[in-house]
Formats: C-alpha cells, structure tokens, sequence
C-alpha cells in the first residue's frame, strides 16, 4: 500500500515536552518518534492525557505555558521548527501547518462574521488587499467544504451557524491557505454522528485533494479506521505502536494496543460486559525507567519494570514498544523508526 | 513597503469590522424597546443638543462684564426664566452654557480614562504573569482611593483650570476601566477562538485589538455611559468646593457654590442648576443601567 520513496514532511525526533512546575516536573511527552509522509492521513489515538493534543501543540511551538519543549526536534520540510524565531514561526501556522479543533462553537469568534474571519486569516497569509479579490476567495473555500449558500453564510455569525456548518468554517479557515499539514484534533468530538461522518469524509477527500498531509487525533479507533491511512498509538506521554490502519486493527502487537481493540464493542456480538484496561494511568511526575505500561500489564516481567523498550520493527511499517518481542534492553536501534517504511 | 503592507491590513480590518458596526447598530434597534434606554437617551440627546447650539441660541449673554445692581436677584420671570444671580446674569442662559462645560470635561474625561483603562487592562490581562503584576497592582493602587478624594487632591495641586479638571479626574477614574478590561481579557483570552487565530498565525497585537476588545464592547458601553454621569457629578463637586471649573466660566458646581449663599433670598439661583445637574446625571445613569439590560444576553426576552 505504501511506496517506499515517500517523502517525509514531518520528522519528529526524541521529542520531549515537559511542564516545570512549581511541584515538580511533569513530563508530557517522553522521546517521541513519528513520521508523517506526504499525502498520508496520520491517526493518533490515545487516552486523555497520554500527549495527543501536546504533540500538535509541539509541532505548531504553541505549548501552553509553563510548558517547554526540552530536547529533541522537529522537521518539517527540513527546517528545524525548534530552532526557528516566533516570526518565522507564526508565518508557518495557519499557512503551512494549520490546525482544526475539538469544538467548533467556541473556536470561531462570536462577533465577526464568517466572512470577515475567513477574510482576515486569507489577506493576512496571502497578502490579497483587494476587496473583490478577496471576496472571491472566500466564496471559493467555503465552496470547497461544500457549504450551500455561501453567499449568505458569509454574512452570517457563529451563533447563527450550526455545529456541523460551524466545523466546515473551521475547515475552510484551515485549508484556506493550502497549508502542507493539516492538524485535526479531535474533529468530530462536540458533533453528534451523522455530521460527524459528513465531516470526516470531507477531511478525507480534502486532504486528498490538496495533497496535503494529516494528522488526525482522535480517542476513537473506529475513527480512525475510516479515515487514515496509518496509526499512531499513544500512551502516557510515549509511542507504543505505529502501523498501517488495516495492520494493526488485524495483528495489534503491544498489550495495550491489543486492550483497546478488545474494549471497543463490536457490531452485533453480545455482550453483557465491555471488557476494560485494569489499572489507571502512571504519574507523569514521576520518571519511570522502564516501559510505562507496566502496571497494567498482564505480560510484564521484571525487565519491564527496569528497562525502557525501545521501538522494534515486526512488520514492514509495524514498531511496537514491548520487550515482549525482542529480549534485549534498550535498543539504540531508533532509525528503524524513521525510514522503516 | 513594509509600512505600506501594514497599513494596507490595517485598513483591511476595519473594514472587515463590519460585524462590529453591525453591533452598534443591533444595540441601538434593541435599545429603542427599551424604556429606560430611551428616557435616558432623549435626555441627553437634548442636552448635547442645547450644549452644541448655546451660541446661537436666542438667550442672554452668560456672562456680564458688570454688575447690574437694577437686575440683581430677580426671581423667575417671563424675561428671566430661572431668574437672575447676584450680578444680574441669567441664570437660565448659564445652566445652558453650563452643560456646555459639564458635558466637554465629562465626556473628554471619560474618553481619556477609557484610553488608559483599555489599554493598560487589556495588556494586563492578555498577557498575564509580570506584565499583569505590575499593572494590576498600578490599577488596585488607584482603585483604592476614592475616586472623588483622588480628583479634588490632584485638581487642587493643579490649580484650577477646565484641562486640570479633565486631567484629575482622568487620572481617578481610570482604574475602574483597567479592572473592567483586566476582567474580561482574562476570560476572553482562555477563549478557544484566541488559541484558533494564533494557531493560524495572527500576532499578538492583532488577537488583542481585533479579537479580544471587540468581545468586550458590551460592558465598556454600558460603563461608559454610567462613568459620564460620574464624571459630571466629580466636575460639579470639585467646581462646587471651588477646585473645579474656573469661576468666570458658567459651570454647574460653580453656580450652585454661588446660589448656596443665596439661599435664603433667591432659591432659584442654586435650584436650577441643581436640578438640571440632577436630569443629566439620571440620564447617563438611566441609559447605563438600560443598556446593561439590552447588552446582557441572560437578560434577553425577559423585559420585552
């Protein structure tokens, strides 16, 4: 399915983001190692707290205070983001990486209309000063995420939208300036499913469309199996398994990944009882050495407790972060990560 | 070419203010339901009107360059509707010179507090941490002498002149806008619309002014307006206690400073300028408190 000359537009290396409280330090994101390819539909899947959000929120250098990133990098299109001033930064969001968020109804501003909001980001990015220029452009993307009536919708307020409209204005302020990377966090999450499908399918055929890439974060597999085309799965601050959608919903490797396939119902099998991940989430104050997952797991060995797994290659594409699948401690053996694929 | 660029997306977002302009245009449809909103607006509506057209008024002249011992203290009479003071000035064409000087110095105040208050709150409360420390504590400095005290303090160290006076009770009332803004920019910023447009690429600045301050319009009007009438009654104080308003110039304070020693013999020389005081005041007060309930969406449907 995916060729291996795909170019890499995002290169995360040894990500850590941590917040240096005055009670001590949590560690968001603990060396996190991702990819995202050209024209590929990435799903990042986890619990709450596990550093979906926090990861995009690196990637864009947009992490709340008193949060840092504090070692590692990121590469998109081969520029370094950790090293780049704010200006530089700030001229990349919106225009080349663009982000969409969980609820629609509070990210638009309340009292400017649609058309004046799309109207500011477009003449910002793209320099277009002349009003009918701009007008056309805005009538053209809000046609892109099929909006009926843009002539109107224009004119019209947020409060006057409804969820699933107030979403594709999202869209069209995201994609408005043909960003290369699309960060979609959690989409769907305050829309109910029926609309929840039509914008998926929208993100789908526009990412397609454009080229561009995207990276979807999301606490729902069946999501993610609609829309991307590979998987990241992730728990308390680290990678536990990345794979093809289709592999790792067939052959998930890692204890925690096989635990959310297990929990999430399935259509037409009985069931009095949904089966549940034992244990709750580790402290993210506190550093632990070996693999994070260990005191919920029913494999763990003592290994697990002292030696942090490093990321093993059991399929072409397929990393998982277990012991379970090579006895060694920790391996060096990190480029696997990148250019595996 | 740089500066021309800027320029060029600064004009671009007033125009894109549209929604803002429709704002204002809402709030006056609302308002005209709105009882108290119209009572108070008629009212000052006259009064800015008889302010603005005073000199062209077919009414005596304010101020005379001699005593007319013949026309001293008359009471009110088809030739001198509110009577004349102790030199023969007419009293009914000083109350309307007067609100000439009353509504200058409250409305200029006002807008200067405004400016200060707008800024330095919204600075406070957009960036928070030291910036917000060291202007907030500024705010809570002023707003813990009372404003009248803090203005007397400053107009007597002034001296008396019409600029001291807007000066002084700038410099008292300001605090009150800088809370209000610090407020409501701290809400605004957790806001997920602001943490939207920087995701997209907008700079501080741009969040502040085009984001930020128009989602506090509603409380600034509704302050603004309860402010003037505060404004005219600290102008009227102070001239009353004589640190205000020169005493050549026709002013509210200044006249009822007069009458008071007339009291006795001639009540209407304090009478008139005391109840015209009392009107404006009730006006700006009636339009604030109206305004509130327009602008209040909680309130919205209750009152029709």
């Amino acid at each position: 399915m995916m060729s291996q000359q795909r170019k890499p537009i995002v290169e995360i290396k040894g990500l850590r983001t941590q917040f240096l409280l005055r009670e001590g330090t949590v560690t968001a994101l603990d060396g996190i190692d991702l990819t995202i390819y050209e024209n590929e539909s990435l799903g990042i899947v986890g619990e709450t707290g596990c550093g979906k959000s926090m990861t995009a929120f690196s990637i864009l250098r947009l992490v709340p205070s008193p949060g840092k990133i504090t070692a590692g990098s990121i590469r998109f299109k081969g520029v370094e983001l950790t090293k780049l001033t704010e200006d530089e930064m700030r001229s990349i969001r919106g225009r080349l990486i663009s982000m969409i968020f969980q609820d629609p109804s509070t990210a638009l501003d309340p009292v400017f209309t649609i058309g004046s909001q799309l109207g500011e980001v477009i003449s910002l990015h793209q320099q277009i000063y002349d009003q009918r220029a701009l007008k056309k452009k805005i009538l053209e993307v809000l046609r892109l995420v099929r909006i009926a009536a843009p002539e109107s919708v224009v004119k019209q307020y947020p409060h006057e939208l409804s969820g699933g409209m107030k979403q594709r204005v999202m869209i069209a302020l995201a994609l408005s300036c043909d960003p290369s990377l699309l960060i979609a966090d959690e989409p769907t999450t305050a829309l109910d499913v029926t609309i929840q499908a039509q914008v998926l399918r929208l993100l789908r055929d526009l990412v397609n469309k454009t080229g561009s890439s995207m990276m979807l974060i999301t606490h729902n597999l069946g999501i993610v199996a609609e829309t991307c085309d590979r998987v990241c799965i992730m728990y308390a601050g680290r990678i536990v398994e990345i794979a093809e959608t289709f592999e790792l919903f067939e052959k998930p490797q890692h204890p925690y990944t096989k635990g959310l396939l297990t929990a999430f119902p399935k259509l037409g099998e009985k069931k009095d009882e949904l089966s549940v991940i034992r244990g709750t989430v580790p402290n993210l104050m506190k550093p632990f050495p070996g693999c994070s997952f260990v005191d919920r797991c029913d494999y763990a060995t003592d290994e697990c407790r002292r030696v942090r797994p490093g990321m093993v290659e059991v399929a072409p594409g397929h990393l998982v972060s277990c012991h379970l699948y090579r006895g060694g401690g920790e391996t060096a053996d990190i480029r696997g990560t990148g250019t595996g694929m | 070419m740089i500066l021309r660029k800027q320029l060029n997306n600064f004009v671009l977002s007033w125009r894109n203010s549209r929604g803002f302009k429709r704002t204002i245009l809402d709030v006056v449809v609302r308002g005209s339901r709105n009882p108290m909103v119209v009572i108070g607006g008629t009212i000052i509506i006259i009064m800015v009107a008889l302010a603005i057209l005073a000199p062209i008024l077919p009414i005596a002249d304010p101020t005379l360059p001699e005593i007319r011992v013949e026309e001293r203290l008359l009471p009110p009479s088809e030739r001198h509707w509110f009577g004349t003071d102790n030199i023969g000035q007419d009293v009914f064409s000083r109350v309307i010179w007067g609100t000439r000087v009353s509504l200058t110095v409250a409305s200029l105040a006002i807008s200067f507090s405004l400016l200060i208050g707008v800024v330095l709150g919204l600075t406070a409360g957009y960036f928070g941490g030291k910036v917000d420390y060291i202007i907030a504590g500024t705010i809570d400095l002023f707003w813990t002498f009372p404003a009248f005290l803090l203005a007397l303090a400053f107009a007597a160290a002034l001296g008396a002149s019409l600029f001291n006076v807007i000066l002084a009770i700038s410099i008292s009332y300001w605090a009150g806008f800088g809370r209000l803004m610090r407020g409501q920019a701290l809400t605004i910023r957790e806001r997920q619309f602001v943490e939207a447009s920087r995701a997209l690429g907008a700079k501080n600045w741009r969040i502040m002014f085009t984001h930020v301050l128009p989602n506090c319009t509603a409380p600034l009007i509704v302050w603004a307006s309860i402010g003037v009438a505060d404004a005219i009654t600290i102008e009227s104080s102070l001239s009353f206690l004589g640190a205000g308003t020169p005493p050549s110039t026709p002013s509210w304070g200044n006249m009822l400073n007069l009458g008071m020693q007339f009291i006795g013999e001639a009540w209407w020389v304090p009478t008139f300028p005391g109840v015209v005081l009392l009107i404006t005041v009730l006006g700006f007060n009636l339009l604030g408190d109206g305004l509130r309930d327009v602008l209040d969406p909680r309130m919205k449907g209750m009152r029709r």
